[in-house]
C-alpha cells in the first residue's frame, strides 16, 4: 500500500509536491508527469509478475484516496480538540515522575530533574501563548522570537536527560563511584536554573526592544544572510525547475 | 515552483553610483514561506527530538547495565512521546498549516505520558517498590514478578547499535563539552538541510492532512520497528 501511495504522489505531482490526492484523472499533458508515468510504467513492465500491479490499480486506488475523509480542521476546531488532552496530559506524567523516583529505582537523580523540568517547559509556555495571542493575535507557533524561547526550555529538558544520564552510564560502565549528577538533585538544578535563566534573556532581550510578530528569535543568528534568499513570484519560463 | 540561481551575480543598486554585487543561493517563489522558522528555531526543534531518541536510547542501555529489562519498557512508554515530538515538528515543516496535527500531537503526549507512567511503574514494581497500604492495587501480582525473572533470564546484553539515539554510545569517550558541541553541529547541519531545503523545494504550504500524517507515522513506525528488531535479536544494528 506504501508502494501505491508513493507511485501515485509520484504521478500527481503537477508543479510542485502534489499532495492534494485528487480524485481526478492524471494529467498527462504535463511533460514532467508524463515522462514519470512513463517511467513508472515501464519499471512496473519490468517487474510485472513480483509486483501484478498495473495503472488501472493505480487509478482506483487513487479515487479511494480522493473519498478518504477531509481532516481538514480549523485552527480553532484543533485547538478546542487539543485542549482536553494536553490538561489530562498533566496527570500521568506526575504519575510517571513519582514512579520514576521512588527510592527503589536508584534512577539518577539528574535524570529525574532532567525529565521534570518538562513541566516547567509546559508551564512557562503558558505566558509566551498568552503574549503571542494577545500582542499578535496569532498563535504561538507562528512567532519565531516567542516560540523559539519558549521552546529553548524543551531542549533544555532533553539536555538535562541527556547529560545526567550518560554520565551515570559511563560511571556503571567503567565501575567507577556515581557521579554526583546521579546522587544529588543539586547539579542539574543548577544547570537548570542557569540555563532558564538563559532562555529567559533570549525572550526578554527582544521584549524591551520593540518586538513585531516575526521578530527572529536569536536575531536570526546563522541564518543565510537575507540577501542570499529571495522571496516571490517570477516568469518561470526562465527559471531552473527543481522537478519532483 | 522553485529556482536555484547558483552564484548569479545581481546587482542591486539603491542609486545609479553604488554597485553591491550579491549571491542569490535560494529563490523561493512563494512570498509565503518568507516567515519561515529560522535556523536557530530549527535547531532548538531538532536537537530536542535527536536528545529524546538519546535518551531513549540511554535506558535501553540502563537496562543492560543494572540488569533490569523493565528500563527498556521505559524506552517503549517513551515512544509515543517521541511521536508527539516528530508531529510538532511536521507541523512547524508544514507552516503551521494543518491544524489538525496540533490536536494529535495532544493525543500522543497524553497516551505518552501514560505508557510512560505505566513503565515507570513497571520498574518501581520489578525493584521491589510498595505501594501505601490505601494503593495496594498499584502493587502488580505474583504473575507479572514471576515473568520478569523468566525475562531476565533470556535477556542478552545488547551490544552497541546504530542509530540516532545511538549516538550517545558512538560519543561515549568524548566529555561532556565535545559531546554536546557535536550533538549540536549536527542539529545545526539537519537545520540548514531542513530550512533551506523546503524553501528550495517550495514545500506546499496548503497541505493535505494525510500527507502529515504520513510524515510522522513514517518514522514512527521505523522507530518502533527497529526498537521490536533489537528486542528479539540484540545484534540488530538499526538503519538509522
Amino acid at each position: 500500500m506504501c508502494f501505491h501511495l508513493a507511485l501515485i504522489s509520484l504521478l500527481k505531482c503537477e508543479r510542485s509536491w502534489g499532495f492534494s490526492f485528487p480524485a481526478t484523472n492524471m494529467n498527462l499533458s504535463n511533460p514532467v508527469t508524463r515522462r514519470t508515468a512513463s517511467a513508472i510504467r515501464s519499471r512496473i513492465r519490468l517487474d510485472r509478475t513480483s509486483l501484478s500491479m498495473d495503472m488501472t490499480t493505480i487509478e482506483s486506488a487513487s479515487t479511494l484516496l480522493g473519498n478518504l475523509p477531509s481532516l481538514n480542521l480549523t485552527p480553532g476546531e484543533a485547538e478546542t480538540l487539543a485542549g482536553p488532552f494536553f490538561g489530562l496530559s498533566l496527570f500521568p506524567y506526575l504519575a510517571f515522575l513519582y514512579f520514576l523516583d521512588v527510592p527503589e529505582n536508584e534512577t539518577p537523580k539528574g535524570v529525574t530533574i532532567g525529565f521534570a523540568t518538562c513541566l516547567l517547559f509546559v508551564f512557562l509556555t503558558i505566558p509566551a501563548a498568552i503574549a503571542s495571542q494577545v500582542w499578535y493575535g496569532v498563535s504561538l507557533a507562528d512567532s519565531d522570537w516567542l516560540h523559539g524561547s519558549a521552546e529553548s526550555l524543551l531542549t533544555m529538558t532533553n539536555l538535562v536527560t541527556v547529560v545526567a544520564f550518560r554520565q551515570a552510564l559511563i560511571a556503571k560502565e567503567e565501575g567507577e563511584a556515581m557521579p554526583l549528577s546521579a546522587t544529588s538533585y543539586a547539579p542539574m538544578v543548577k544547570l537548570v536554573a542557569g540555563l532558564t535563566a538563559l532562555a529567559g534573556l533570549t525572550a526578554f532581550v527582544p521584549a524591551v526592544m520593540g518586538p513585531e510578530v516575526h521578530t527572529p528569535y536569536l536575531g536570526g543568528f546563522m541564518d543565510l544572510p537575507k540577501d542570499m534568499v529571495t522571496f516571490g513570484h517570477d516568469d518561470p519560463s526562465n527559471s531552473l525547475t527543481i522537478a519532483w | 515552483m522553485s529556482t536555484i540561481q547558483f552564484y548569479y551575480i545581481s546587482f542591486s543598486s539603491v542609486e545609479a553610483r553604488i554597485f553591491e554585487p550579491h549571491v542569490v543561493l535560494i529563490h523561493c517563489s512563494n512570498l509565503a514561506h518568507h516567515n519561515s522558522f529560522t535556523i536557530c528555531s530549527w535547531i532548538i526543534h531538532v536537537s530536542s527530538l535527536v536528545e529524546f531518541l538519546v535518551a531513549m536510547g540511554f535506558a535501553w542501555r540502563w537496562a543492560d547495565i543494572v540488569d533490569n529489562p523493565k528500563w527498556k519498557g521505559l524506552t517503549w512508554g517513551l515512544i509515543p512521546l517521541h511521536s508527539s515530538g516528530i508531529t510538532a515538528c511536521t507541523y512547524h515543516l508544514f507552516y503551521n498549516h494543518i491544524p489538525i496535527l496540533v490536536a494529535f500531537q495532544a493525543f500522543l503526549t497524553c497516551v505518552g505520558n501514560s505508557t510512560a507512567a505505566y513503565a515507570a511503574w513497571r520498574i518501581a514494581v520489578s525493584n521491589g517498590w510498595k505501594a501505601p497500604e490505601k494503593l495496594s492495587f498499584l502493587n502488580g501480582s505474583d504473575e507479572i514478578e514471576a515473568k520478569v525473572v523468566s525475562v531476565v533470564d533470556v535477556s542478552v546484553e545488547s551490544p552497541s547499535p546504530m542509530g540516532f539515539e545511538d549516538l550517545g554510545d558512538a560519543l561515549a569517550k568524548d566529555n561532556d563539552y565535545i559531546f554536546l558541541v557535536k550533538l549540536f553541529v549536527g542539529c545545526a547541519a539537519a537545520s540548514y538541510v531542513i530550512k533551506y531545503g523546503e524553501l528550495l523545494v517550495d514545500f506546499p504550504v496548503v497541505a493535505n492532512p494525510y500527507a502529515g500524517f504520513a510524515f510522522v507515522l513514517v518514522p514512527s513506525l521505523l522507530n518502533t520497528f527497529k526498537w521490536y528488531k533489537r528486542s528479539q535479536d540484540p545484534a540488530f544494528e538499526g538503519w538509522f
